[in-house]
C-alpha cells in the first residue's frame, strides 16, 4: 500500500488528523501511564513474540509453537531461579530453553526438510505437557500444582524502563540480522525462491532451520517479561498470544508490501491502541472482538486483491 | 529398498498394533470390551472433524475455520432449541451456517486466490469474533435431554456415537473412493496441472470440497452438544485444533506414503484415543498425555518422511 | 481418395518479441502417419498448442474434417475427435490403469463410479492397442515408463480420435518398446486413424512414417513423402544451408584440465558420459531435448546422485553434494530455467546479483551496501544491460537482460569456470549474440565455459570443442572448425 512519497504523505496526513481526533475526543489516552502501561507495554510483547514468527514465516516456514514455548521458558526460568536463588541463572535457563526447543524445531524442519506445520503442531504439544511436568516439580511449601509464583527477584524485569531496553534491545538485534546482515538477506532468499537460492550457493536448510532457534529465543523472552508483569507464571501462559504473532506481520506486509521489522511494530502498536480507545470508550467487548475479526478479515482480503492483480491463481 | 518402502507405507500401522498389544499385556482392564467400546466413543467427535479436515487436505487444502465454526454452530443451535425451536429447525440452521461458512472458505481460497491456510485461519478469527459479538463469552445449556437421549448410551451393545463414527467414516470412505465427485477431488488434489489437462475445473472441486467438510463438521457438532449437553463458549475452538490437526496428520503417516487419506484419519482417532485410554488406565498425570500424542505425531512423520529430501516443506504466505 | 483429415493454411502466430510461426500450412491425410520434424524453437510445439486450441492463430485457417474451426474460441479438443498424447504424461501417478483410462469420461449412476464398465473400457482400449498385458488395477506408478506410454495412448483411444497427436513418444523408451509401440500405430493406422507424429528421432520417422513435414525458424519448408527423400536431404532441409564449414581457425587452449568428467552414471537419465573441461576454454554439450544435459549439469552441481563414475575438479575427486561446494572453488550454474531457478522474480536486480557473493560484498557478516551499489551497477553497465536501474524488479526485464543478470551473479570476481545450460533459450536474436561475445570474451580473459545446448549452429559458433549426447552417453567429441551440422544432426539423432 505505501508505495511511493505521495502516499506517504497521505498516510501521515491521515495518522496527523487522527491523532487530533483522539487528543480531542479522548484526552485519556494521551495520559502517560495509558500510554505506557496499556499501550506500550502490551504493544512491545506484541511486537517482540510477532517478530519471531516473521523471521520464520520470512523463511518460508511457521512456528505453532511460540505461544508453548513462551510458557515453558518462563517456567522453566522462575523454576531455576526459585531453586537457585540466582535469577542470572534462570533468565539464562529460560532463553536456553527457547534456544533448544527452537533447535528442534529446526533440525526436524531445516535438516530433514519436514512440514513446518506438523512438526511446530507436534512441539506444542509436547512443549504443553512440559509446562506441567516442570511447574508440578517444583513445590514450594507443598504447592505443587500449575503455576508458580514469581520470586521477588525476577520483579525488575516488569519495570517500565527494563521492558523498553529489552524492546528496543531486541528490535534492534533482529533489525541488524534482518536488514544488516546477509544472514538476513539468505533468509529472504529461501523464502522466496529455495531452489535459485541453493544454486547461488545459500545453504537454504540451515538457514531455514536457524529461523526457530530465534523464534524460539525471541518466545522465552515474551514468556518472561508476561510471567514478571503478572507475578506468577501459570501453565498455559502465552498460548493467547499466537494470533498476535501471526496478524502483525501479515498486516505488516500488507502496509509495508513486505515482511519488516517495522511493519510488525507499527501493527502491534495500532491494534494496541486501537484496543485501548475501544476500552476507554467503554465499547462493549464482544464489539471489539467483532471487530478485530472483520478488520482481520479485511485486510486478507485487501491481500487477497493485492495478489490477484499480480498473479492469477490458473489451476 | 524394498524394506525402507514398506518401512514407510506399513510402519505406523505395524507400530499402532504393536503399542495395541503392549497396552493389552499391561493393562488388565485394557481389552475389556465396556474400554475397547469406551475408546471407539471417545474419539468419535475428534474423529469425524478429522475426516471434515481430510476431505479438505486430499484436495490439496487445509481448513483451519473449523475451530470457531463449531463452537459457533454449538452456539447457534443451543440458542435456538433452548428459545422454543424445534429440534430440527435448530439443526437445520446450525447446518445452514456451517455451509456458508464452507462457501466462504471455497470463495476465499479457489475464487480470489488466497492460501487456504491465511483464509481459513483468518474465517475463524472472525468467526470467534462473531461468537462473542452475539452470544458472549458465557457456555449455554441445553434445556432439556433430548439430545443427550438421542445420541448417548448403546445400540446393539456398541456406543450410537461409535455407530455414527462408522457409519461416517464408511460414508466418507466412499464417496472418495466410488464416486466420480471424490475422484475429481482426489486429482484435483494430487496433480491439479494434469487435471486441468484432461478438462475438468479442479477449482470447482477444490472449492467443494470445503462444503462437504461442513457438513462432517456439522455431524461432530451435534455429536459434541449431545455429550456436553450444551455448547462451550467461543475459547473451547482452541481444544479442538490441535488434537484435530494431530489426528488429521498423523494419519497421512498411515498406508499412502504422506498422502492424506480417510483410513488413516480414522485410525489415527483411535490410535490417539488408544493412547489416551491406556495412560488414563496407567493413572499417568492427565498433561503426559497430549506430550505422547505429540511425540507419535513427531515419530510418524519422521518415520513416514523421504529420507534426505533435496527441498524444504514451503508454506507460502505471499 | 485421399481426404485431409486437418488443414492448416497459412497459420502465423506471434508472441512478444518473437515470431513463432510465419505462413505455414500442412495437411495430414487420413489414415496416414504424419511427421513433424524441426529443431529446438522451429516451432513445432506452437503448432501443437494451436491444433489443441490453446493458441489462436494469429492468421490462418484450422479446418478438422473439411469444417473451419479456426474461430471456435476455446475449441474443446475432446470433443472434436483429435487425442493429445504429451511428453509430460498426462496420468495421475496413484489412481490404477482403469481410474486413469476412464479419467475424465466416466460412466456414472447418481454420482456413483460404475466400476465394472470402468474395467470393460480399460481392458477394450487396452485391447485396441494391443497391450492387454498391462494390469488394469495396478496404480500407474508401479508401470514403466512405457508401459505409461502406451496407457496414455488408450486413453486418448476412448474419445475415439480420428487424429492421434504424438509427442515425442518414444522418449522414455527402449529399442524393443519402440518396436512394439510401432506396431501398435501400425494398427491403429489401419483401423482409418491418422497420427501426427513429433520427433527428433530421424531414424524412427523413417521407419514409422508416411510423409514428413520439416519446420524450420516458424516456417514450413516442405513436406516430403518419405520414400523420396534420403536422411541427408532430410537434415539439409531442416539446417536451412549446405553444409557449412567454419573457416576461423580454432584458438588455442591451455592443456591444464579444470574439470574432468569420467563414465559418469546418474539413477535415470545419464548413462556414462565423459569429457574433460580444459582452461580458458568453451566446450559445449549438445543434444536434443532429453538427451541428459540438463541432468548431467545437475549431476555436477550436486543436485543429483551419482550412480557411477567420477567427477574430478582441479585434479581432485569430489561427489558434489551442494552447490556451494562449486560455487567457493569459482564454479558459477546458470541453470536451464532462469526464471525459477536461476533468479528470484520479485528481488530487484542488485540483490539477484550479490546473493551468491555475499561474503565478498561484507565483512563480518554485515553487508556492505555500498559496495554491493557500486559493483553491481559496474557489472550491469559492464554487460549492456537494459534497465533503469539497480532497483529494478527482475521480473520486468527482458528475457535477454535476464539471462545477462543470471551471468553477472558469477561476474563480480573472474571466475574460474561457468557452467551454462541454454543460456540463450527464449532470447530475441540481438541479446543472444550479445551473450554470445560476452562468453568468448570471457574465455579469453582465462574462464572456462561449460555451455550446454540443443542449437546446434549455436554451438557451432560458440564453442571451441563441443561433445555430443546422445540417450544420455556421451557418443562424440568434435571440432566446430571442420564438422558440418549436418554431421552433428546425425549424431545427436543416433546416426553414426
Amino acid at each position: 500500500m505505501i508505495q511511493n512519497k505521495k502516499n506517504l504523505i497521505t498516510v501521515f496526513i491521515v495518522i496527523f488528523i487522527t491523532f487530533l481526533l483522539i487528543y480531542t475526543k479522548i484526552p485519556q489516552f494521551f495520559n502517560p501511564i495509558n500510554l505506557i502501561s496499556n499501550v506500550f507495554v502490551p504493544g512491545a510483547i506484541s511486537t517482540l513474540i510477532a517478530l519471531g514468527m516473521m523471521v520464520v514465516m520470512t523463511g518460508g516456514g511457521v512456528d505453532l509453537s511460540i505461544g508453548t514455548i513462551a510458557g515453558l521458558s518462563a517456567l522453566v526460568g522462575v523454576s531455576i531461579t526459585i531453586i537457585s536463588n540466582n535469577v542470572i541463572l534462570g533468565i539464562f535457563f529460560a532463553l536456553f530453553a527457547g534456544a533448544i526447543i527452537g533447535l528442534f524445531n529446526g533440525l526436524l524442519i531445516g535438516g530433514m526438510g519436514l512440514s513446518p506445520f506438523v512438526v511446530t503442531l507436534g512441539t506444542t504439544f509436547v512443549a504443553g505437557g512440559l509446562q506441567y511436568i516442570v511447574s508440578s516439580r517444583v513445590d514450594i511449601g507443598g504447592m505443587g500444582g500449575t503455576y508458580l509464583i514469581l520470586p521477588g527477584s525476577m520483579e525488575f524485569l516488569s519495570s517500565d524502563l527494563n521492558i523498553f531496553l529489552i524492546f528496543v534491545g531486541s528490535c534492534s538485534i533482529i533489525f541488524i540480522l534482518f536488514e544488516k546482515l546477509t544472514y538476513g538477506r539468505q533468509i529472504k532468499s529461501v523464502g522466496e525462491n529455495p531452489i535459485a537460492s541453493r544454486l547461488s550457493g545459500v545453504k537454504t536448510r540451515y538457514i531455514a532451520g536457524s529461523t526457530y532457534i530465534i523464534s524460539g529465543v525471541l518466545a522465552a523472552i515474551v514468556g518472561l517479561l508476561l510471567a514478571s508483569l503478572q507475578g506468577v507464571v501459570r501453565v498455559g501462559l502465552g498460548n493467547d498470544y499466537l494470533m498476535d504473532a501471526f496478524i502483525n506481520p501479515l498486516l505488516g506486509m500488507v502496509i509495508f508490501g513486505r515482511f519488516s521489522i517495522l511493519g510488525v511494530i507499527v501493527s502491534a502498536v495500532v491494534i494496541t491502541a486501537v484496543l485501548n480507545i475501544c476500552i476507554i470508550l467503554g465499547m462493549n467487548l464482544t464489539l471489539i472482538q467483532i471487530t478485530k475479526g472483520v478488520v482481520l478479515l479485511g485486510i486478507i482480503f485487501i491481500r487477497g486483491i493485492q495478489l490477484q492483480r499480480q498473479r492469477r491463481k490458473f489451476l | 529398498m524394498y524394506n525402507k518402502v514398506l518401512l514407510k507405507k506399513y510402519g505406523v500401522l505395524f507400530s499402532f498394533i504393536l503399542i495395541f498389544i503392549i497396552f493389552a499385556f499391561a493393562f488388565n482392564d485394557f481389552t475389556r470390551i465396556d474400554n475397547l467400546l469406551n475408546i471407539l466413543r471417545q474419539c468419535s467427535v475428534l474423529t469425524i472433524v478429522g475426516i471434515g479436515l481430510v476431505i479438505v487436505m486430499i484436495a490439496g487444502e487445509i481448513d483451519l475455520s473449523f475451530t470457531s465454526s463449531i463452537p459457533l454452530a454449538s452456539a447457534i443451535f443451543v440458542n435456538l432449541y433452548n428459545n422454543n425451536s424445534s429440534i430440527f429447525i435448530a439443526m437445520l440452521l446450525s447446518l445452514l451456517v456451517l455451509i456458508i461458512v464452507g462457501i466462504i472458505n471455497a470463495y476465499l481460497v479457489e475464487g480470489i486466490g488466497l492460501s487456504s491456510f491465511i483464509a481459513t485461519l483468518s474465517v475463524s478469527f472472525f468467526l470467534t469474533g462473531v461468537n462473542y459479538a452475539v452470544f458472549g463469552a458465557k457456555s449455554y445449556w441445553l434445556k432439556d435431554d433430548l439430545m443427550q437421549n438421542t445420541f448417548q448410551g448403546n445400540f446393539l451393545f456398541i456406543p450410537k456415537f461409535g455407530w455414527i463414527l462408522i457409519i461416517i467414516s464408511l460414508l466418507s470412505y466412499f464417496i472418495i473412493n466410488y464416486t466420480k465427485h471424490g475422484k475429481y477431488i482426489r486429482a484435483s488434489g494430487e496433480n491439479p496441472y494434469t487435471t486441468v489437462a484432461n478438462g475438468i475445473n479442479a477449482k470447482y472441486y477444490r472449492g467443494l470440497a470445503f462444503i462437504e467438510a461442513n457438513l462432517f463438521y456439522f455431524v461432530a457438532t451435534m455429536l459434541q452438544v449431545a455429550r456436553l449437553s450444551g455448547a462451550l463458549g467461543p475459547a473451547a475452538g482452541g481444544n479442538i485444533m490441535l488434537p484435530v490437526m494431530a489426528i488429521a496428520f498423523l494419519g497421512q503417516t498411515f498406508f499412502k506414503i504422506g498422502k492424506p487419506n480417510i483410513v488413516g484419519v480414522v485410525l489415527s482417532g483411535l490410535f490417539l484415543s488408544m493412547v489416551n485410554n491406556a495412560l488414563t488406565l496407567a493413572e499417568v498425570k492427565f498433561y503426559y498425555v497430549p506430550m505422547v500424542q505429540g511425540l507419535i505425531l513427531i515419530v510418524a512423520i519422521v518415520l513416514s518422511s523421504s529420507a534426505g529430501k533435496r527441498e524444504l516443506t514451503q508454506i507460502k504466505f505471499g | 481418395m485421399l481426404k485431409n483429415i486437418l488443414e492448416l493454411n497459412s497459420i502465423s502466430k506471434s508472441f512478444p518479441g518473437v515470431r513463432a510461426l510465419k505462413d505455414v500450412s500442412l495437411s495430414i491425410r487420413q489414415g496416414e502417419i504424419h511427421a513433424l520434424v524441426g529443431q529446438n524453437g522451429a516451432g513445432k510445439s506452437t503448432i501443437v498448442k494451436i491444433i489443441a486450441g490453446i493458441y489462436k492463430p494469429d492468421q490462418g485457417q484450422i479446418k478438422f474434417k473439411g469444417v473451419d474451426i479456426t474461430d471456435k474460441h476455446g475449441f474443446n479438443i475432446w470433443e472434436s475427435g483429435v487425442a493429445f498424447v504429451y511428453q509430460e504424461l498426462d496420468l495421475i501417478e496413484s489412481f490404477t490403469v482403469a481410474e486413469n483410462i476412464s479419467f475424465g469420461s466416466e460412466k456414472v449412476k447418481f454420482g456413483v463410479i460404475q466400476k465394472n464398465i470402468e474395467q470393460q473400457i480399460a481392458k477394450e482400449m487396452l485391447k485396441k492397442i494391443d497391450q492387454e498385458s498391462i494390469p488394469i488395477n495396478t496404480p500407474v506408478s508401479d508401470l514403466t515408463s512405457a508401459q505409461k506410454q502406451l496407457v496414455s495412448i488408450a486413453k486418448a483411444m476412448v474419445r475415439k480420435p480420428s487424429l492421434l497427436v504424438l509427442d515425442e513418444p518414444t522418449a522414455r523408451l527402449s529399442a524393443d518398446e519402440i518396436k512394439q509401440f510401432f506396431k501398435i500405430l501400425k494398427s491403429l493406422k489401419k483401423s482409418g486413424i491418422s497420427i501426427l507424429y513429433i520427433s527428433h528421432r530421424l531414424e524412427e520417422v523413417f521407419k514409422i512414417s508416411d510423409r514428413v513435414t520439416v519446420l524450420r525458424d516458424g516456417e514450413k519448408i516442405n513436406t516430403f513423402n518419405v520414400k523420396n527423400i534420403s536422411k541427408k536431404d532430410l537434415i539439409k532441409s531442416m539446417i536451412g544451408h549446405e553444409i557449412k564449414k567454419l573457416t576461423t581457425t580454432p584458438r588455442e587452449i591451455k592443456e591444464e584440465v579444470l574439470i574432468r568428467v569420467d563414465r559418469l552414471s546418474s539413477p535415470k537419465e545419464v548413462k556414462n558420459v565423459s569429457f574433460s573441461l580444459r582452461k580458458g576454454e568453451i566446450l559445449g554439450i549438445v543434444g536434443v531435448v532429453g538427451a541428459g544435459k540438463t541432468e548431467l549439469v545437475k549431476c555436477l552441481l550436486g543436485e543429483r546422485e551419482i550412480a557411477s563414475g567420477k567427477i574430478e575438479i582441479y585434479g581432485k575427486k569430489i561427489i558434489p553434494k551442494h552447490p556451494s561446494q562449486l560455487i567457493s572453488q569459482g564454479i558459477g550454474n546458470c541453470p536451464e530455467d532462469r526464471k525459477t531457478e536461476g533468479l528470484i522474480l520479485k528481488a530487484n536486480i542488485r540483490e539477484n546479483i550479490s546473493l551468491p557473493n555475499l561474503k565478498y560484498l561484507s565483512k563480518f557478516g554485515f553487508l556492505s551496501f555500498n559496495k554491493e551499489k557500486t559493483e553491481t551497477r559496474s557489472i550491469i553497465k559492464q554487460l549492456n544491460v537494459q534497465c533503469y536501474s539497480n532497483e529494478q524488479i527482475v521480473d520486468t526485464l527482458s528475457g535477454g537482460n535476464q539471462q545477462k543478470i543470471v551471468l553477472a551473479k558469477w561476474l563480480l570476481k573472474p571466475p574460474a569456470v561457468i557452467i551454462m545450460d541454454e543460456p540463450t533459450i527464449g532470447i530475441d536474436v540481438g541479446s543472444k549474440f550479445e551473450i554470445y561475445s560476452l562468453v568468448k570474451d570471457l574465455a579469453d580473459r582465462g574462464t572456462s565455459i561449460l555451455y550446454v545446448a540443443s542449437d546446434i549452429d549455436e554451438i557451432l559458433l560458440v564453442s571451441d570443442r563441443f561433445v555430443v549426447l546422445y540417450n544420455g552417453t556421451s557418443v562424440a567429441e568434435l571440432l566446430p572448425f571442420n564438422t558440418s551440422s549436418h554431421e552433428v544432426l546425425s549424431c545427436m539423432t543416433g546416426g553414426n
